[in-house]
Order: structure tokens, then C-alpha cells, then sequence
């Protein structure tokens, strides 16, 4: 096929003793928007944790392009051309703008990209250009969102994993936030998003996989899963 | 200024508690940054610039070389030393906790202590160069020369880590990760080494610091300890994981010293500085000097 960048198959995750994913299997083909939905604790960010690195599988494989990702540890992973925006931002909020987005280019790789892709940055998000001796910890709910996905784009990814980016903005930047993730994927960037957002994540994604306590319960097109009245029902709250 | 018999010999006592706390903010910096990125608490760093005075002592009597031509030799071994401590101890009790990392500290400050002990004596040591006896005099003022030359190594090794932090990719990388090791691993930084390279520069500095208290005070196996607590009220006053602010408050603390020695009696010293670190934890947790030191 040659269009397939990430395969997941058949992955088990724990956390501590608990077990948060069984038996699970995704894949996400080139240069398309993926969503993972569900309800808080169905593994969803598991599963990202668990392709950063950050988390190891008990069983199954992560496959990146065809290479195993096992006993690779987050570090090597972006490396490899996949940035992660966890959940909750985790930006470097005492420091500025501007290192925030320096540090998003540290693996070698990229650093000799660094003005390059700064600008990039600002072309992609002007509100920062005017903030960038500001603290992280200083900016709103909509510039920090905004610029954890600046740093991240600053590594150059293939992949961008984003983890619940939309979770708490105001509906006018949540809008906003959709588009840029529109216009990223237009640029060429795959995006594996994670979101409790589900009716807009399925207006934007390619293919939907709907997570429930840790399994696969379905899947399919964003557009044909609006249409499915057993999905309207159990996550659109509507009747069918 | 009733306690005073002059503005001149205020000013001259206000000198010497700066000259004198530098030391003490070498050491804290080192400290500061150890524990703001690592969460450890290096109780071993005052004993670790007691092998650094001894490195100086022995370099100075066995081979002449000159103390602050020494500093540069120390530098280099305590950046592996430190780099080594890390790798080879820390890092393995790191994920335990923060007790474990204490103890680990402890335990290295009691034998380094017995070690030197046995290998040098415990006899009291002491450097004396030709010039240490030398004074600069400004009127009233006496200024010993070593305790200036090396208060102006204190500020340069102080202003060295401080660009290092602001200005290179590392020093951001230590800096975020003391934030959050997991975003900063997911950016591509490696929590081993940017962990390491904290431990070495903190090291390092303990290092700056044993030659400073070679030159300038006489030293023994057992005199480590006292420096670390000195340092970690140097810490306190300057708030955590912030270079600048270590720095001011260990030339803060030689100045309280060096004040309540003269005013009341040698023996206050100490009690009024546990003092005032104890109402600085109490009424400022977060340091004396706010936001402008990081």
C-alpha cells in the first residue's frame, strides 16, 4: 500500500497494575486527519502515551513507516517525525514564547531548521509573533492551546498526535483551533487527534475510531459515523 | 546605626559579609539548581568543596601551582565528577523518590568526610600563598585581596551559569525540563542527559566554591557540612531553581552574619541566620527577591 504511517495492532496497556487498553488496532494512513473518540477513560490517551513511548505495550506492536517503535523512548520518537501535544498543554510556563518554541526544535534533526520553522509558526499563528518575550504561563486558554501546537510543528513531524486540544476554549478559538488543524493537514502533516469534541472532530476527520473502556466498539468515515443512527445515538445524545 | 562606632567600619563590615557570602552563593547555585531540577537535596555539596580545597591545598604545596590557576583544573574534574555521580548513583535512585536521593547524598558526605580524613589527616589545612596576605586599603577600608579576586570569580562563575541558562539550547533544556521532565522529553530531550549535565554544573560550582574557601579559610575534613547548611539557607532566601536569586541570597546571608557578629557576638551568627531562614520559609516560601532573579 505504501499510504499506511502508523499501524497499531493489537496493543494491551496498562497503567500500573490496571489495565486501560485490550486488544486494541488502528492505523492511520498518510496525510489524513484520524480521530480517536470516546468518553473519559475509554484509552485514548493511553494509546498516545503508549506510541510517544512514554508507556510500553504488554502485548502487541507500534508500527511508525514500517519500523517497530518498541524500546523507544520518547525522545527517539520524535526523532522520527512524530510530535505529541499531551493533554493539558504542558507548555514550559515560566518560559517565554520564544523558548518554548526553541526547545520545540531541539533534536538535531531539526535544529538546523529552527528560523525556518519559526516563521512558519508565526505565519501560522500571528497572535504569538506579538507575545514572544511574554511567559507561557502569562498567555490565555487559546494562545497556550495555540502555542503547544506551534512548539510541537517546530519538530518537523509527519505525525501530529494532538490530545484534547480543544478542551477548555471558548467556542469562538475551539472554531478556530479545528481550522488550523484543517489547514496543518492541508500543508501535509497527518494528524492522530484525540477528542471528547465528537460531533466537531467528525465534521474535520478522514476516519473515526470510536473507543469504549478500552476496546474498539466502531468505526468508520467522520461524515457516514453523523449519519449512524446507534452513534447518534450513544455519543450525539440525539434519537434515532 | 548606634551599634556602629562609625559609618566606616559599618561599611567595612558590610564589605566583608559580601566578599564572604559570594562563597556561599557559589555553593547555593549549585545547590539551587540541583534541587529545583532534580528534586534532590545535595546535602554532600559543602564536603564536595572541601575536596575541591584539598585538590588546591595539595596542587598548591606538592607542585606550586598557583590556587587560581588551580580553579581551572578543578573545573573540567568536578564537571565529570558531578557528570559521573549521576550517572553512576543518582540517576538509579532518582525513580525511588526523594528520601532515597537524600540518603544517597548523606551517605556520600560521610564517607567522602572519612575518607579525606584518613588520606590527609584531619589535621587543619591552610593555603598561603604570597600573597595572601596582601590588602587593597581604601580610606578606612581594608580589602583582602584573595577574598576579592575570589568574590570576582564567584560572579563570573555566577554570570557564566546564568548565560548558559538564558542563552544556549542546553541551558533552556535544563530549565524546561526542571519544569516538566515529561514535556521536555517529548520534545526530544533526553531526561538522563539533561539530568546529568545539571548534576555536573552543580558540582562544578562546589568546586569554585572549595577553591574560594582554600584561599580564603582554614579547612578540615569535617568543615563540609556546615557549608551545605549555609548553602541551603542561601537557597531558601533566594528561592528555588533560580541562579541569580541564589546568588543574592548568599552574599544576603554574609551579610547578616557578618552584621550580627560585630553588633551582638560571634556566637549569634548562626542563630540569627537559622532564624531569619526560618521566617523566610515561614512568610516568603518562594524566595526574597520574586520574579526579577529568575
Amino acid at each position: 500500500m505504501g499510504k499506511r504511517l502508523l499501524e497499531v495492532i493489537g496493543v494491551d496497556l496498562f497503567y500500573g497494575d490496571a489495565q486501560a487498553v485490550w486488544d486494541v488496532s488502528f492505523h492511520v494512513d498518510k496525510e489524513l486527519i484520524v480521530a480517536l473518540v470516546g468518553t473519559n477513560g475509554a484509552g485514548k490517551s493511553t494509546l498516545l502515551d503508549a506510541i510517544s513511548g512514554i508507556i510500553r505495550p504488554e502485548k502487541g506492536k507500534i508500527l511508525f513507516s514500517g519500523k517497530s517503535l518498541a524500546n523507544m523512548k520518547p525522545e527517539e520518537v520524535v526523532d522520527l517525525g512524530i510530535s505529541h501535544v499531551p493533554e493539558g498543554r504542558r507548555l514550559f510556563s515560566r518560559l517565554t514564547v520564544l523558548e518554548n518554541l526553541e526547545l520545540g526544535a531541539f533534536p538535531s534533526r531539526t535544529r538546523p531548521f529552527l528560523k525556518e520553522s519559526l516563521e512558519r509558526a508565526f505565519s501560522l499563528f500571528p497572535l504569538l509573533k506579538n507575545r514572544i518575550h511574554q511567559t507561557a504561563g502569562s498567555l490565555s486558554g487559546g494562545e497556550q492551546q495555540m502555542l503547544a501546537i506551534a512548539r510541537a510543528l517546530m519538530a518537523r513531524p509527519t505525525l501530529l498526535m494532538l490530545d484534547e486540544p480543544s478542551l477548555g476554549l471558548a467556542p469562538v478559538i475551539l472554531k478556530l483551533m479545528f481550522e488550523i488543524v484543517q489547514a496543518l493537514n492541508r500543508e501535509g502533516v497527518t494528524i492522530l487527534l484525540v477528542e471528547q469534541n465528537v460531533h466537531q472532530t467528525l465534521e474535520i476527520a478522514d476516519h473515526v475510531y470510536v473507543l469504549k473502556a478500552g476496546k474498539i466498539e466502531l468505526s468508520g468515515g467522520g461524515k457516514d459515523l453523523l449519519r449512524n443512527s446507534d452513534f447518534q445515538q450513544a455519543y450525539l445524545g440525539m434519537k434515532g | 546605626m548606634s551599634g556602629f562606632s562609625s559609618f566606616g567600619v559599618f561599611l567595612q563590615i558590610l564589605i566583608n559579609g559580601i566578599l564572604f557570602g559570594g562563597m556561599y552563593g557559589v555553593a547555593a547555585i549549585g545547590l539551587s539548581l540541583i534541587f529545583g531540577s532534580l528534586q534532590i537535596i545535595f546535602i554532600a555539596q559543602g564536603t564536595m568543596m572541601i575536596l575541591a580545597a584539598y585538590f588546591t591545598y595539595w596542587a598548591f604545596t606538592l607542585t606550586s601551582i598557583d590556587p587560581f590557576f588551580c580553579f581551572l583544573l578543578i573545573l573540567p574534574i568536578f564537571l565529570g565528577i558531578g557528570w559521573a555521580f549521576y550517572v553512576g548513583l543518582f540517576n538509579k535512585v532518582a525513580a525511588a523518590g526523594k528520601n532515597p536521593s537524600l540518603l544517597l547524598a548523606f551517605g556520600l558526605m560521610i564517607l567522602l568526610e572519612n575518607l579525606m580524613s584518613v588520606a590527609f589527616t584531619p589535621n587543619t589545612r591552610a593555603v598561603t600563598t604570597s600573597y595572601t596576605g596582601l590588602g587593597l586599603s581604601v580610606g578606612d577600608i581594608q580589602i583582602s585581596f584573595t577574598r576579592l579576586v575570589v568574590f570576582l570569580i564567584s560572579l563570573a562563575a555566577t554570570g557564566m551559569v546564568f548565560l548558559f541558562m538564558k542563552k544556549t539550547m542546553w541551558g533552556k533544556a535544563v530549565r524546561g525540563a526542571s519544569e516538566d521532565m515529561r514535556a521536555a522529553s517529548l520534545l526530544g530531550i533526553s531526561p538522563r542527559k539533561v539530568s546529568s549535565l545539571t548534576f555536573a554544573i552543580g558540582i562544578a560550582l562546589a568546586g569554585v566554591a572549595g577553591v574560594a574557601v582554600a584561599t580564603t579559610y582554614p579547612f578540615d575534613p569535617y568543615f563540609g557540612f556546615v557549608f551545605s547548611l549555609k548553602a541551603l539557607i542561601a537557597v531558601a532566601f533566594g528561592g528555588i531553581g533560580s541562579v541569580v536569586g541564589a546568588m543574592l541570597g548568599g552574599v544576603l546571608l554574609g551579610v547578616i552574619e557578618s552584621i550580627s557578629s560585630y553588633v551582638i557576638s560571634g556566637g549569634w551568627a548562626d542563630a540569627i541566620s537559622y532564624g531569619a531562614f526560618l521566617l523566610v520559609l515561614m512568610f516568603r516560601p518562594q524566595g526574597m527577591f520574586g520574579r526579577i532573579a529568575h
